[in-house]
Parts: C-alpha cells; structure tokens; sequence
C-alpha cells in the first residue's frame, strides 16, 4: 500500500512544486557563483580560439568547420566539462548540511528525495545553459566565418557534452551525500575526475600489455571484453558517442585504430542509454543514503 | 524515546507530553541532549527506540503532514547567504505551499521590509535570528519548535525575541522552547522539563517547580575581614556552599534570608565595600535536583 502510495506522488502537483522550486533555488544560487560564469565565459572563448587557432598545429591560420573544431575541443571539453560538474555538485549536500540550510529546509514538508532530484535538475540546468551558451555562440559565430557547416554533429558535441556533466554532477552529489565534510566530498570528486581522464587511460594500456599485447591494440584489434570494459568509463563512452557520429573524428580513429567504431558493440542509442545509467545509478545510491543520514 | 551515537547514548528513554497552547521550556545544560530531541522530533534524526507523536500523528510515518503544521527554529538558523532576505522567504514558502503573500506580511511584521534585498549572509546575528523566527509562521503553524531562541543575541535583541514569543502563545500557538538559561525559561515557560546527560531530571509547572526546589540565589561579598566572614555564615544553617573565590565570599542562601546575613555582618562590624546577588541558576538547579535524590 505504501508502495503504491509512493506511486501515486509522482502525480502530486505538490511535489512538482517543491522540486522545481529548489531547482530555481538552485539556478539562481549558482548563476551567482562567479566560477560558473568563468567557465561559461571560457567555453565560448574557447571555441573560437580552437577554431581559429587550432589549425596552427598545421601551419596556417584561418576558420576551421564545426566538425573539425569539435575534434580539436575534445580535449579541453574532456576536463573543463566534468569540472564544471564537480564544482556544482560536491558540495550540494554537505556544505548546506555542514551551515545548517539542510536542517531547516528538511525541517519543512519536504522529502530528501525530492531535495535531491531538484538540486540535480537545478545544477545539471545552470551546466546545460553554460555549456549551451558558451560552447552554442561560439559555434554561431564559427558558422558565420566558414563555408560548410554542418549543425547536426555540433549539436550532439553539445548535448552529450551536457550529459556527460549531468553525469559528473550525479558522482559529485553522491559524494556529497557520503562525506560529512566538504573537503572530502571535494577531494573523492576531483579523484573520480582524474581516475576516469588519467588514470584510467594507463590503467587500461596496463592490462592490454599484461593481457592479450601492446601489438593487438596498436592494430586496433583488441578483444571484445577490452571495449566492453571502457564503457564502465563515461569519459570513454562520451568519447565513443561522438566517434560514432563525428566524421573527422571517425575518420582520425579510423587511422589511428585501423577499425572501424562499430567494432564497438553498442551504437550511438546504447551509449546515450549508458551515459543515463550513469548519471541515475549515483542518483539512486544518494536517494538511499540521504533516507539514512542523520542531519546534526 | 532513545537515540544514540556511535554506542553513545544521547537521548535516554525520554518520555515526555506538550499540552496545546502551553510554552514549554526544555531546559539542560550545553549537551544534555535537548537539540538531538528536536531533531528527532522534527524527524531529522531517527530515534534508535521510542516514537514521537505530533496532533496524534507519529512522526516516524506522517513526516510531510507533521512538517506542514511546525515552524522549527534551528540553534544555528543559516539561511542561503547568496539569495536575498524575500528569496530566501519566498523559496520557503514555495516549499510549504504558501501563497507568496506571506513574504510581505512576515517582512513588515518583523520589521525586516528594510533588509528584504539584502544577501543573507551580509545580515547581522540579530536580523538572522529575527528572519529565523518569522520563517517558522510561514503556513500559519499550531506548533512552533524554537532551539535556543535567545542564544547569542545582544540584550535588546534577545528582549525582542522575548516579547515576540509571548505575542505567539497569545495568539494561540503552542511552544517547544529550549534553553540552556533558568530564568529565561522561568519567564516565558508554562511548563518545563530539566534534561541533563539524556535524561529527564524533572519536569513540572514552573512555579511548582520551584518551589519544590527550594532554590537558592548566589550572593557574592566584597568583605573584610574574609576569614572571619566565611567562619560566620559556615555557622549559619541556612547557608549552603560557603567558600572564598579570590577576594570574594561567596555562598548560598534562600531569598528571605538575604537581610539576616548583612544585618549579622553589620553587627561584627564587617566592612563591606559591594556585594551582588545572582537568582537561581542552572548549576543551582542541578545541585537541587541531584542533591535532593528528585
């Protein structure tokens, strides 16, 4: 009965209410915190530097397409994306709990899950409009300054851009539910962000040497077991998405691993799907965590 | 009720029942387990044993309908430093329900209408504490749970926030106050319950209370000469706890007995150059409770 009772609160108006107020909390809060609008800020700049600039790694100086831009920011997305997650997200819970704001605005009628899913949708908001804004202008005015364009692969660039912080908020909150201190919410965030960008890309060259050779992977024809495996990464399954999308991407990786990305055995739905595990499964574990902490 | 932390137990089958209506003083030193009671109460902690009932409601299960009709006051009210005075009003009252209305009516009830664009961490203790008590009528609440209302305030304030408590109960709303200061409860409290080391020492009507106590007040003596003074009242039976602290006798006697002892001074020819008399204290208190095997 309860059960069903729970059920029947995804219907409540009440509910709705509550969580989009603490997301607009959220939104407001955040858009006042002068980091975000330094990464907003540098997302544009970026965009624009990398399409003009980034072809001096090929001695001339002119507008490359989107496509090519986006091969060129992957890099700089790849840590400037999470980064921005981590610092909305891992101090959500603890510093509001560590100040107090936590035990007033629970001493209201209002469910700790409800706290959580208004605080994602409030943070993943402000990344989504940063990114939007900073990498969508960019592209804008790259758009203006070159002959071929081609919006469609720029978009996705965009959206499982936008993903892929949504995921990087979810761990962050979830550690941000663990620890009691903010620091240490802090530090287990900046660790997964370095673990899943640096470590796991040695960690992976390691195993491919002590498993099945180095000459294996160069030629691009690692065991199946060895691509399934990097999905347990979202930086990687971020990385595949585009590959099976973005031309110039697909093309460096075709000469790089010989393969085609199909080789992969989930296509471009698949990795979205896995990107919306990843951002629920920390999700749900902070839901259940945050029922049990005692808020002093 | 108990509840414990890490093996440690905070909250010792507490058993206690607030009338409506009343203002009922929760009295105990700095840890005795007063503010973990409330958090269980508001439903911020879960008891280890025990339940807690609210209008009949169990707090346990009923969370959201209970919250409806409590305003809390936290111990160390924080509110979200970057949004202003009405967002933060305004967020609270989304959160509850309330038509935003409310916001206006707190502001200008607790003459806060100056502060309302003000970043709330640029707010001093003072209009923090005021805008803590004025959240807890958001949504017309029957119960209002104020941990430590008056800690920290300077005098003017902490008169306020006095007065604003009594207003409350004449408006019919029933008062779960904790204090750490006797006299604070004394003057504002129907009711009290004395919690020292998680567990309920007494728990009565103020007055009766007191009397049953028999408290003492502290008097304090600037006299020469010292030795001879303190020989003095050790012989006097209703004097308890006469000692020297620095150039001071200090000792404690019942407040019809005050006159006696400097008539005695007076009559040894003692020279007194000042003397003080502090009311009752929680010390005192416990020295009662604990003396007297209550």
């Amino acid at each position: 009965m309860r059960g069903f009772e729970k059920f029947k609160l995804l219907y409540s108006k009440e509910m709705w209410i509550r969580i989009s107020s603490i997301a607009k909390k959220e939104i407001i809060y955040n858009f006042r915190n002068r980091w975000v609008i330094f990464l907003s800020l540098l997302f544009l700049g970026l965009s624009i530097l990398v399409s003009f600039y980034g072809t001096s790694l090929e001695t001339q100086r002119d507008w490359m397409g989107l496509q090519d831009t986006i091969v060129y920011m992957i890099t700089y997305i790849e840590y400037m994306v999470p980064i921005l997650g981590v610092i909305l997200g891992y101090s959500t819970i603890v510093r509001e709990c560590q100040d107090g704001s936590m035990e007033l605005l629970l001493s209201y009628p209002v469910d700790r899950g409800e706290v959580l899913a208004g605080k994602f949708l409030g943070l993943w908001t402000v990344l989504s409009i940063s990114v939007i804004v900073g990498l969508g202008v960019g592209g804008v005015i790259i758009s203006l300054m070159v002959e071929e364009v081609v919006f469609a692969e720029y978009y996705l660039f965009i959206l499982s851009s936008v993903i892929l912080g949504g995921v990087y908020i979810s761990i962050s909150m979830m550690f941000s539910v663990i620890f009691v201190e903010e620091r240490s919410a802090m530090s287990a965030s900046v660790f997964i962000l370095f673990f899943f960008t640096f470590i796991w890309l040695f960690s992976m060259y390691a195993i491919a040497e002590l498993t099945f050779g180095w000459e294996l992977l160069e030629l691009g024809q690692p065991p199946r077991w060895y691509f399934m495996l990097q999905l347990f990464n979202p930086v990687m399954l971020w990385y595949t998405l585009l590959a099976l999308n973005i031309v110039p991407l697909r093309d460096w990786a075709l000469e790089f691993g010989g393969k085609e990305p199909e080789i992969h055995p989930y296509n471009t739905w698949v990795m979205i799907a896995l990107l919306v595990v990843w951002i629920a499964v920390p999700l749900i574990i902070s839901e259940v965590l945050f029922n049990k902490k005692d808020i002093d | 009720m108990i509840k414990r932390f890490n093996g440690f137990e905070a909250v010792s089958g507490l058993d206690l029942k607030v009338e409506r209506g009343d203002i009922y003083g929760f009295l105990g030193p700095n840890g005795a387990g007063k503010t973990t009671t409330i958090r269980v109460m508001i439903g911020l902690m879960k008891p280890d044993k025990g339940s807690i009932k609210i209008g009949g409601l169990d707090v346990d299960e009923e969370r959201s309908d209970i919250r409806k009709n409590i305003g809390y006051l936290p111990e160390r009210v924080s509110f979200y430093g970057n949004l202003t005075v009405s967002e933060n009003l305004e967020f609270l009252c989304k959160v509850k329900g309330c038509s935003l209305g409310t916001v206006d009516v707190l502001l200008k009830d607790f003459k806060l209408e100056d502060q309302r664009n003000k970043k709330c961490r640029n707010l001093s203790k003072g209009m923090t504490q005021r805008l803590g008590i004025a959240q807890t009528l958001i949504g017309d609440p029957d119960l209002l749970v104020l941990d430590e209302p008056t800690a920290g305030l300077d005098p003017n304030v902490r008169r306020w926030v006095k007065k604003k408590i009594l207003d409350l109960k004449g408006s019919g709303k029933t008062i779960f106050l904790s204090s750490h200061v006797l006299s604070e409860v004394q003057e504002l409290c129907d009711r009290v319950g004395i919690l020292n080391e998680g567990k309920m020492l007494a728990e009565d009507d103020v007055g009766t209370l007191g009397s049953k106590l028999s408290l003492k007040d502290r008097l304090e003596f600037n006299i020469q000469p010292l030795k001879k003074s303190l020989e003095l009242v050790q012989n006097l039976e209703f004097v308890e706890r006469s000692r020297i602290e620095g150039n001071k006798l200090v000792f404690y006697c019942g407040t019809n007995k005050k006159m006696d002892i400097i008539q005695k001074f007076l009559d040894e020819d003692m020279d007194i150059t000042d003397f003080s008399v502090k009311e009752p204290d929680l010390e005192e208190v416990f020295v009662r409770l604990t003396a007297g095997g209550q």
